[in-house]
């Protein structure tokens, strides 16, 4: 009985020391990217002796910060659970989380029959990711490297209308993997989400469309909870 | 000189082999931890491999369209810096709208080289940068505490909690499938194209899936979501 209290024990003090070590190297890393983000254009400042214009800043900022930062900060409430500590911190560095980094890491987690919020699920999100970051660098310097006899191949009439449907493909299968196994789920989001492209404006709706994404998710988790309470889930 | 110049001078590659040195520290270091971390917890090295080697194949093909976005944003920024902007953080639909608002915001008609001085050149990464940061910043400052919750909140009711991250995924998933409607409503053929891409990859993951499940073959485990996209994707080639 001791025994097992112990180990319980030491489960525990492990689980905690991880926890707490990721969250470490995770902010040390961030800021450290933040710093780098911030030291491109500085560089490029002092090297080519340039003044950056403060009007066109401000006037950039306005337009793109007013939806962008809010979109950032949304964007990590909601995908921080999905991934959980390490994967957020290596995917909000190194970006393309809906189209790369959470598919990615859902198949994972998938294939490996664990469920997303274990600690289980937060290392192997984390080696996903962090294996993910990886072949896309080396592919993005390949690509750099080969730019010029890349380009034309990339770009031909053939190949353009599979690269233009990569999204597509990538969440038909996912659609599928998820909404098999708890279609119930489903319901609610996905008459939300037609309703809402059909009905509204064209412009409209695709304008919303990049920032939906938190909506929709409030939607599911309002779904999910009155068929919980229904016990119908 | 012509700014095509120094948009790609040798001074912008040695940044951007600083970015993809520092990712890949990065990332290994990242891989290096959860790896261990993994060992204490008694995970499976065989699983831990399955899911580095799966996770390296499935991003692939996303990949190379994003090495694709890269070369659309050449024309109007030079190599270097969107090889930068997609190493880190950002990804091709929010660098194009944050560069083309910020090069009109600056009296540009059009995000071109041709037309890009340094001090505008200067302004667009400035704006990029400083709008992609809320995120990160978050995460360095409340990240710990909000995961701290949810996942308290998973130990109160368990069904619950499993079912709140389940919906975050259907929530994200259920936006992208809607989509399509929006692209038939813009431009019909490529809309159904999309929409037929996406039922082809659907099918052809629930062939995989069936086979894994049913016919016990496994080796499919790993590569499911690679193949139903490449099959989506070989479609829209065919009839695209």
């Amino acid at each position: 009985m001791s025994g097992n209290k112990s180990s319980a024990n030491t489960q525990a003090g492990l689980k905690s020391a991880y926890s707490e070590s990721i969250h470490f190297v995770g902010r040390l890393w961030t800021g450290l990217a933040v710093l780098l983000l911030l030291a491109v254009p500085l560089a490029f400042c002092v090297y080519y002796q340039v003044l950056p214009d403060g009007g066109a800043i401000l006037a950039g900022l306005l337009r793109v910060a007013v939806i962008y930062i809010p979109i950032g900060a949304i964007e990590a409430i909601t995908f921080g659970p999905m991934l959980g500590g390490g994967a957020s911190y290596l995917a909000f560095i190194t970006g393309n989380l809906t189209n790369l980094k959470i598919p990615c890491a859902i198949s994972a987690l998938e294939q490996a029959k664990v469920e997303s919020g274990s600690e289980e699920a937060d290392i192997l999100s984390t080696l996903s990711v962090a294996a993910s970051a990886l072949v896309t660098n080396l592919i993005l310097i390949l690509g750099v490297l080969m730019l010029i006899p890349l380009t034309p191949i990339l770009q031909s009439p053939v190949l353009a209308p599979a690269f233009a449907n990569v999204v597509p493909a990538l969440f038909g299968a996912l659609g599928y993997m998820f909404i098999s196994r708890n279609w119930k789920l489903a319901i609610l989001p996905l008459a939300f989400v037609l309703i809402l492209f059909i009905v509204l404006p064209v412009g409209l709706a695709n304008t919303i469309s990049g920032g939906l994404i938190p909506v929709t998710v409030l939607i599911t988790i309002a779904g999910a909870r009155f068929l919980y309470k229904k016990k119908l889930v | 000189m012509d700014f095509s110049t120094i948009a790609n001078s040798g001074f912008m590659y040695i940044l951007g082999a600083l970015v993809a040195l520092f990712i890949t520290l990065l990332s290994v270091a990242f891989l290096t931890k959860a790896w261990r971390a993994g060992i204490n917890k008694g995970i499976d090295r065989a699983v831990m491999m399955k899911v580095i080697r799966s996770s390296a194949v499935f991003t692939i093909v996303p990949s190379i369209a994003i090495l694709l976005g890269l070369i659309t944003m050449a024309g109007g920024l030079g190599v270097p810096l969107p090889w930068m902007r997609l190493s880190v953080i950002g990804s091709v639909q929010y660098e194009l709208i944050a560069a083309d608002s910020a090069a009109r915001a600056a009296g540009l008609p059009e995000l071109l080289l041709r037309n890009m001085t340094p001090e505008v050149f200067a302004s667009i990464v400035i704006v990029m940068t400083v709008c992609i940061l809320a995120g990160p910043l978050f995460n360095i400052f409340f990240l710990k505490g909000y995961l701290g919750k949810v996942k308290n909140m998973q130990q109160k009711d368990n069904t619950w909690g499993k079912l709140v991250v389940a919906s975050l995924f259907m929530g994200m998933i259920c936006t992208f499938l809607g989509n399509p409607i929006i692209t038939i409503r813009q431009e019909p053929r490529a809309g159904w194209i999309a929409m037929l891409v996406m039922v082809v990859a659907a099918a052809v993951y629930a062939v995989c899936d069936y086979l894994v499940q049913n016919k016990k073959q496994k080796w499919l485990d790993g590569f499911m979501l690679p193949i139903s996209m490449i099959a989506g994707m070989v479609t829209a080639g065919f009839i695209g």
